[in-house]
């Protein structure tokens, strides 16, 4: 997809979007922030651990790259320019996320439940309204859905529609 | 590093390493030195926090066997790295060797767990 580039490139769209998520959202920047040197540390030593241990892997032939699929650049004359930066992205990425994790836990809290449920309702609460533009009777059934939204807005659409009706009759 | 490998004669001339080609599988020997080795003090340092902190290990593990998992075929499918048939345990999931799970995603993952925890935690549990 992006010829040689494409190792940097799935590497690039893998990682940054959750760092960004993570680290951009004012919750969470807080609480990373206070961690940060600790976060950068771990990062630093499994960038160096990852950077010394790879080439070792695909000199022994545990897994090779194709050579028209990286960018073939090698940092020190050793390690690929890809895998740092691999192991720097993913550490940091997954030591931003334990220590986001844990203050939570700390705090009661299953940081990455509530993410996924919030979610999940907006997804559904988004589908709801635009299946309820459509078709507002055939979306209720379909999610069960009795306050909020769906029925509910049904109903007072339907309320709406007769109350002239009835006052024209009377 | 690469000098003191190779004085303690790990490499050969050809810079190919002896210590993991005496193995039939050699990205078994890999997983099992670059991960399962370090994780045993590393387990054994982090036990509390990692008892403590269990959610967090999991959620990551879920996070890598997802995401990852997608990352990682997508690589293999687009041809961005390869794996030698002949040289893996056999069975193939998805197209990725059976020891990328257990090596790669498990421990992998642990391996990276622990080192954070161990930096951001300790002070807290330990």
């Amino acid at each position: 997809m992006f010829e040689r580039w494409s190792y940097l490139g799935y590497t690039l769209i893998f990682c940054l979007p959750p760092l960004v998520t993570l680290w951009m959202r004012q919750e969470f920047a807080r609480r990373l922030a206070k961690d940060l040197y600790r976060i950068l540390a771990a990062t630093a030593i499994l960038t160096l651990y990852g950077s010394i241990m790879w080439p070792m892997a695909l000199r022994a032939g545990a897994w090779a790259y194709a050579d028209n699929r990286i960018l073939n650049i090698k940092l020190l004359g050793y390690v690929h320019f890809e895998d740092t930066l691999w192991w720097l992205l993913v550490s940091f990425l997954m030591a931003s996320f334990v220590s986001l994790s844990i203050r939570y836990e700390d705090e009661g809290v299953d940081i990455f439940a509530r993410e996924i449920q919030g979610l999940l309702r907006s997804f559904a609460c988004a589908l709801r309204r635009i299946s309820e533009s459509l078709r507002p009777g055939v979306v209720c059934l379909a999610f069960g859905c009795r306050r909020r939204g769906g029925a509910g807005i049904a109903k007072q659409r339907h309320r709406t529609r007769r109350v002239p009706a009835d006052s024209r009759a009377e | 590093m690469l000098r003191i490998l190779c004085g303690a004669r790990i490499f050969n001339a050809e810079g190919t390493l002896h210590a993991l080609e005496v193995f039939m599988y050699p990205y078994l020997a890999f997983l099992a030195l670059a991960f399962a080795v370090p994780l045993v003090p590393l387990v054994w340092l982090c036990r509390r926090n990692l008892a403590h902190y269990r959610r967090t290990a999991l959620w990551s593990l879920a996070f890598v066997c997802t995401i990852g998992a997608v990352w990682d075929l997508l690589s293999w499918k687009t041809g961005v790295w390869r794996y030698d048939s002949g040289r893996t345990l056999g069975p193939w999931l998805g197209g990725l060797p059976a020891e990328e799970f257990i090596g790669f995603y498990l421990l992998g993952t642990l391996l990276i767990v622990c080192v954070s925890l161990l930096f951001i935690s300790r002070r807290r549990h330990v």
